[in-house]
């Protein structure tokens, strides 16, 4: 079920009437019903998958925790870690990886076709894949008590609002609020409609408009010259931030509508001064995940200044990887490990680091500096992120270089208002994560009048109306 | 306080979306009956096809109601007893005036069998069981810009043999059980395929709320022209919505260049058609090709001149000695309005003026057949 869709628009409020109708204590069991639902609403078959991932966790979260033996636990989390990660790469990685080793075998001349599998890639795997693993191995590190109660522990799993595109919740943040009974709170209610409404905003209004023009060039990227292309290119910067946060803010709005608070998933990447900071403000979820599962594991930055560069390296190509099983995703989380030890060498210090440092609002030309050239770099990135194939990204760089002002088509928007509005669309968001990046912007907000305040819902709701485009365009990281 | 108003609220919301998600699975004829505004939904509708899709007040002009379709009256006879069988598109399916093959039955006294022929007149000459006898005319409505698609698809015997067979076994041997029957229909009913679709039909079309659906529409439109991509060329004065396939970038398009290749292509695919059902049904098969709206309302949108694509066509139809219905120079040199604006379709004076160049020219062939010696003519 897509958030940006009738069924959803149906779904929720009968799910949050129900969940403050019945008794707290089987409120679990109205989630749990409703997360595999919205699963299923998708496909009904794959929540079997689910069902897989659910009962091995628990069963080697719960023998973990009791059993003394060093040598039993790490076989159960290996059983765990087989499980998941076998069934991501079954169904995500299989085709890649066989196709990859189908065209090495043939630059030495040795034909071998794998068995092709007829598989539809299940929507969500990498993500719910990597909370239910964060949950086995902080239970075998001992950082997470073990969820006794099965139910829970599925609704843990399968909680609908970060199902299927995040934030990647952990156990100990995330279980604890599941088991606690919630009482109807107004203040909760508001906010998570209010981001609920602005995530709704930055998909239909501005992603989905951008996606139109970005598509067009990217899709056929041979006919296109360098100022539609690079103007594209920026249009897809805005579209996946757009796409990928306004997700976010739904699910946390939708969440928080019912008593539980997700992890904030975006802070104002695009003001970030390095990459090491983009990565504390893009996917914040995602980037402490690998932080704290690979990175550290690997050993960090407490080794040589070789193997700490090897180390942010790994974790940016599998990053890619999780992000598709293709070569342009490799190549991406290469750029940005790239990027990322240029920064550490450049700075001296961790790209780790805590997002919360704010730009304030007068910050000098430096800052500003800064800003512009890391916007820059994340940008080359974005053009193998979106690229069809690595050809295609190479060609759309190419291109890049070629400006024709005179020859080339830069409106490819179906109505000429479009343009302009995707401008000023743009334009405004950065206004308002601007803003946002200084605390008192959201303290001022919340200190309106609660008539403004409805107001302003009402506004914003009747601007999706009239703005949006309602043709039930995916998520992006919904292919992730 | 404002924790027990929110409650209500929330309870309030629940209850309607609950009641959406019931009436989403309800059956269409019920919904028709009793939640969808009869005037903008198919076979009811009083406001034409195309603004049903865009729903633009601009567009919202009363036209002619549907009939009942003659098919389904007593009228029609059997393809046995049928003196002239016509197969006919969206232009005769449902008609908003007394039809072409009705008026022809009422003014001749002609036993006039009409079906739909989904572009598959061979298929559909097998499918309502035609058998070969005296010599008749079938005539084939068709709009300019599928007669390029007109399929010369022939049932295969052995295949349909085995698909009554399969049918037949079906009905003997279920395939499933009823544990897994009554599992599918839950599953069906939890999860209605298109779901998204029905409940985007119901919020429009709905009795109480398509008004806001086309108050919401109608801004749009006049804030930033957005318009809904099926109904994607327009003019405003006189109002005038022409449908997309008919001005998009795909063959079917106004802006589509025929080839002489390409006319010649289609007619060999006619003449082969029209030998068929010759040799197997003793059908003179005549073409009668409707100009799309755009063909001939072009001069309101567009100073891209047309490609002639319906003259050249009956130039090289002629050639080929194949019969055709003209009724395009007739419809280009009226100064009259002859399509509806919010319509795909023609109007009284449009199926009128069709009306009568298709009869005479039913009369013009059918006594060329009875004059030739060489057909089996009743």
């Amino acid at each position: 079920m897509l958030f940006n869709s009738f069924r959803f628009l149906v779904f929720f409020p009968v799910v949050v009437g129900l969940y403050y109708l019945i008794s707290p204590r089987f409120r679990w069991v109205l989630l749990l019903l409703a997360s595999y639902y919205f699963y299923m609403c998708w496909n009904v078959n794959y929540i079997l998958l689910i069902f897989i991932s659910t009962l091995v966790d628990y069963a080697c979260g719960l023998h973990i925790a009791r059993s003394h033996s060093h040598t039993t636990k790490k076989i159960l989390l290996l059983i765990s870690l087989s499980v998941n990660l076998g069934l991501l790469i079954a169904f995500k990685y299989y085709g890649f990886l066989t196709t990859s080793a189908e065209n090495l075998l043939g630059d030495f001349n040795l034909v071998y076709q794998f068995p092709q599998l007829d598989i539809l890639l299940p929507v969500g795997i990498s993500f719910y894949t990597f909370q239910t693993l964060s949950y086995t191995i902080d239970v075998y590190r001992g950082t997470s008590e073990p969820e006794r109660h099965f139910g829970i522990f599925s609704l843990y799993v399968a909680f609908f609002p970060q199902l299927v595109a995040g934030p990647i919740e952990r156990s100990y943040r995330l279980l604890p609020q599941l088991r606690q009974w919630v009482t109807l709170n107004y203040v909760n209610v508001r906010n998570g409609l209010c981001l609920m409404a602005f995530g709704f905003f930055k998909k239909v209004v501005v992603a989905d408009r951008l996606a139109e023009y970005v598509n067009a060039v990217y899709n056929n990227p041979i006919e296109h010259g360098g100022f539609s292309t690079i103007i594209a290119t920026y249009f897809f910067a805005f579209q996946i931030y757009c796409d990928f946060s306004g997700y976010s803010d739904i699910a946390i709005g939708a969440a928080l509508v019912l008593g539980v608070q997700l992890m904030t998933n975006f802070r104002q990447p695009y003001f970030s001064r390095d990459i090491g900071e983009f990565w504390a403000r893009w996917h914040i979820s995602l980037s402490t995940w690998f932080k704290d599962y690979v990175y550290i594991p690997l050993g960090g930055n407490r080794n040589s200044k070789w193997r700490w560069y090897y180390n942010l390296m790994v974790v940016f190509v599998i990053s890619g990887l999780w992000h598709g099983a293709d070569w342009n995703f490799v190549i991406w989380g290469m750029l940005h490990g790239l990027f990322i030890i240029g920064s550490v060498i450049a700075q001296g210090r961790s790209p780790y680091r805590d997002s919360d440092r704010t730009i304030v609002p007068a910050c000098n030309w430096k800052t500003w500096l800064q800003v512009f050239f890391t916007f820059h770099l994340v940008l080359l990135g974005w053009v193998f992120f979106r690229a069809n194939n690595v050809s295609d990204a190479i060609l759309i760089i190419k291109n890049s270089f070629d400006i024709s002002f005179f020859d080339d088509q830069v409106n490819l928007f179906r109505f000429q208002v479009d343009f302009p509005m995707s401008v000023v669309l743009i334009v405004l968001l950065l206004v308002i994560d601007y803003l946002q990046l200084s605390e008192g912007f959201n303290k001022r907000l919340r200190s309106l009048h609660s008539v403004i305040k409805w107001a302003l819902l009402v506004f914003g709701l009747l601007t999706i109306m009239v703005l949006g485009k309602f043709n039930g365009a995916d998520f992006l990281y919904f292919q992730f | 306080m404002k924790t027990k108003v929110l409650r209500v609220v929330i309870f309030v919301t629940a209850l309607i979306c609950l009641l959406f998600a019931m009436l989403i699975r309800c059956d269409y004829e019920w919904q028709k009956e009793n939640v969808l505004d009869k005037d903008i939904v198919y076979d009811t509708d009083i406001y034409g096809d195309l603004y049903q899709i865009c729903m633009v007040d601009n567009f919202r002009i009363m036209i002619d109601p549907r009939r009942a379709q003659y098919q389904f009256s007593e009228k029609q006879p059997s393809t046995e007893d049928a003196d002239v069988l016509i197969f006919g598109d969206s232009f005769l399916d449902h008609p908003r005036q007394k039809g072409i093959h009705e008026l022809i039955a009422d003014s001749t006294g002609l036993r006039v069998f009409y079906e739909s022929h989904y572009l598959t007149p061979i298929y559909m000459a097998d499918l309502v069981g035609i058998e070969k006898s005296r010599k008749r005319v079938m005539i084939m409505e068709v709009v300019e810009r599928y007669v390029s698609t007109i399929d010369a698809y022939k049932p295969e015997p052995a295949h349909a043999e085995s698909q009554l067979e399969d049918e037949s076994t079906s009905d003997n041997y279920p395939v499933v059980d009823w544990a897994s029957q009554a599992s599918r229909t839950a599953i069906a009913f939890l999860f209605p395929k298109d779901a998204d679709q029905s409940y985007e039909f119901l919020v429009r079309r709905g009795i109480f709320i398509n008004r806001i659906s086309a108050l919401i529409s109608t801004i749009k439109f006049d804030l930033f022209g957005y318009i809904n991509e099926t109904t994607p060329v327009f003019s405003k004065d006189p109002p005038m919505l022409f449908y997309h396939e008919s001005v998009d970038s795909s063959k079917y398009s106004y802006f589509h260049y025929h080839s002489d290749e390409e006319i010649t292509a289609i007619v060999e695919n006619l003449k082969e058609i029209h030998d068929y059902l010759l040799e197997n049904y003793n059908l003179e098969f005549v073409l009668f090709p409707v100009p799309n709206k755009i063909t001939i309302a072009h001069k309101l949108v567009t100073e891209e001149p047309y490609d002639n694509f319906l003259p050249r066509f009956f130039e090289k139809m002629e050639e080929q000695e194949l019969p055709i219905i003209k009724i395009y120079e007739e419809f280009v040199t009226s100064d009259r309005l002859l399509y509806y604006p919010n319509d795909t379709h023609w109007n009284t004076l449009g199926m009128n003026l069709a009306y009568k160049i298709v009869v005479s020219r039913l009369a013009e062939i059918r006594s060329q057949l009875a004059n030739d010696s060489t057909l089996m003519v009743e």
